[in-house]
């Protein structure tokens, strides 16, 4: 099986979302200026961005968590803790873009709101996640731990996402998906948001892939460590027995 | 509106330094996974 | 042994976590109140968070800082503000302040400026969009 590793070094993942900020920066500078916020409603175009990939991120950890629950199949362990590290940054990246518009506008870099406490909590939770990664060795044990955790954790998104809409918060409702139709009315801001999202869309694919090109390569890496060390681990325990002279002189 | 624009680069930068960061660990991991994959074949 | 732990640790952040959302639930959720909900606390002491929108035409500078009126529609309250108002303050836009009742005035030294979800170019003609 570890014979037959080989994993192309696909250079495309890179060049597409480069492509894809380019436009989407250039079409975020060039749409007006909002009548109350100013200048500062370009950082929305980078933050709504960002907060839509986190979800949808975590929403592709749930895919691979169900996935590899069904199948064992470890691509998708592997897509699950892939897009769930790129979704924990976009999650952080969401919240530092939030506080740096948030600090000219209200006045503040934080505030306890639902929905600045709902996203920290998520935050943390997925970040427990890939600590729950990190702690279990066991490859087919870390699998099915993360994915219960992955199909659990998917709860806090609607949370996140209605807070707003259930209980009174100082963030602002959403301006896109919302009972009474977008509160956006002017078409090159429409633009910018939409451009925004699908350039973010594209950085999530290649991070996503990368990410992923490197976890198929670390179970190689392992997989092939536990072939090579099953003799030395097997002569390290005999050894002691075979002197015990030596160490019991001194 | 100069002081927006302040504002507007400081996110920009936070973007694309953060975005360089996490791609460059990306970049440097994956490097470190190959090198290990050589040394073990 | 190991069979706990497949199970503790996800439930056990999922404990932690609807422990958070029900302690909050009771109050913190709400984030401020509206002059209609606060009129009715006038005697108490507590500090307190109102929100609302600038009845345009009340803001005036004072010594301290500024005072004007803010309306959730049904109530208006006077909010005598200590301290610099942030800088997209501005008659129409909502806002909300902390502090407390003196009298049937309303004292606050710290305001947010709440933005709403409208997206707008610059129009002289519409001068508080969204309103």
């Amino acid at each position: 099986m570890t014979a037959q590793v080989e994993i192309r070094d696909r250079r495309w993942p890179w060049y597409a979302a480069v492509s894809a900020i380019v436009v989407a920066l250039t079409l975020s500078m060039i749409s007006p200026a909002d009548a109350v916020q100013g200048d500062l409603i370009r950082i929305m175009y980078i933050h709504v961005p960002a907060a839509w990939l986190a979800y949808l991120a975590f929403t592709v950890t749930l895919a691979g968590s169900i996935g590899y629950l069904a199948t064992k199949r470890m691509v998708f362990d592997r897509l699950a803790a892939s897009s769930a590290e790129v979704g924990v940054y976009f999650t952080g990246l969401a919240i530092l873009l939030g506080m740096i518009w948030g600090k000219p506008t209200w006045g503040v870099w934080w505030t306890w709101d639902a929905r600045l406490t709902l996203t920290a909590i998520m935050f943390f939770v997925y970040v427990g996640y890939l600590a729950l990664r990190r702690a279990t060795l066991d490859p087919d044990a870390r699998a099915k731990r993360s994915a219960i955790l992955g199909v659990l954790a998917i709860v806090q998104i609607p949370i996140v996402h209605f807070s707003v809409v259930w209980w009174r918060t100082l963030h602002q409702p959403p301006s896109i998906i919302r009972p009474d139709g977008p509160a956006i009315q002017d078409p090159l801001m429409v633009v910018a948001l939409v451009a925004g999202v699908v350039a973010f869309t594209v950085v999530y694919a290649a991070l996503v892939t990368k990410r992923m090109e490197l976890a198929r390569i670390e179970d190689a890496v392992v997989a092939r460590e536990a072939t090579l060390e099953r003799p030395v681990a097997g002569e390290a325990v005999v050894a002691p027995d075979l002197s015990p002279e030596p160490g019991g002189a001194r | 509106m100069s002081g927006q624009w302040a504002w507007v680069t400081f996110a920009s930068l936070v973007f694309y330094g953060s975005l360089a960061l996490f791609v460059g660990s990306i970049v440097w991991r994956l490097r470190r996974a190959r090198a290990r994959l050589e040394e073990l074949s | 042994m190991k069979r706990y732990w497949k199970f503790l640790v996800p439930a056990g952040l999922a404990v932690v976590l609807l422990s958070f959302l029900i302690v909050n639930l009771n109050s913190n959720l709400v984030y401020f109140n509206t002059p209609t909900e606060l009129m009715e606390r006038q005697a108490d002491d507590a500090r307190l968070r109102l929100g609302g929108q600038v009845v345009p035409g009340t803001v005036a500078e004072s010594a301290t800082g500024a005072v004007f009126e803010v309306t959730d529609g049904r109530e208006t309250v006077l909010v005598d503000h200590t301290g610099a108002p942030p800088d997209l303050f501005q008659e129409g836009i909502g806002v909300v302040v902390e502090g407390s009742w003196d009298g049937s005035e309303f004292h606050s030294d710290t305001m947010l400026v709440k933005h709403d979800e409208n997206y707008s170019p610059e129009n002289p003609d519409e001068p508080f969009p969204g309103s």
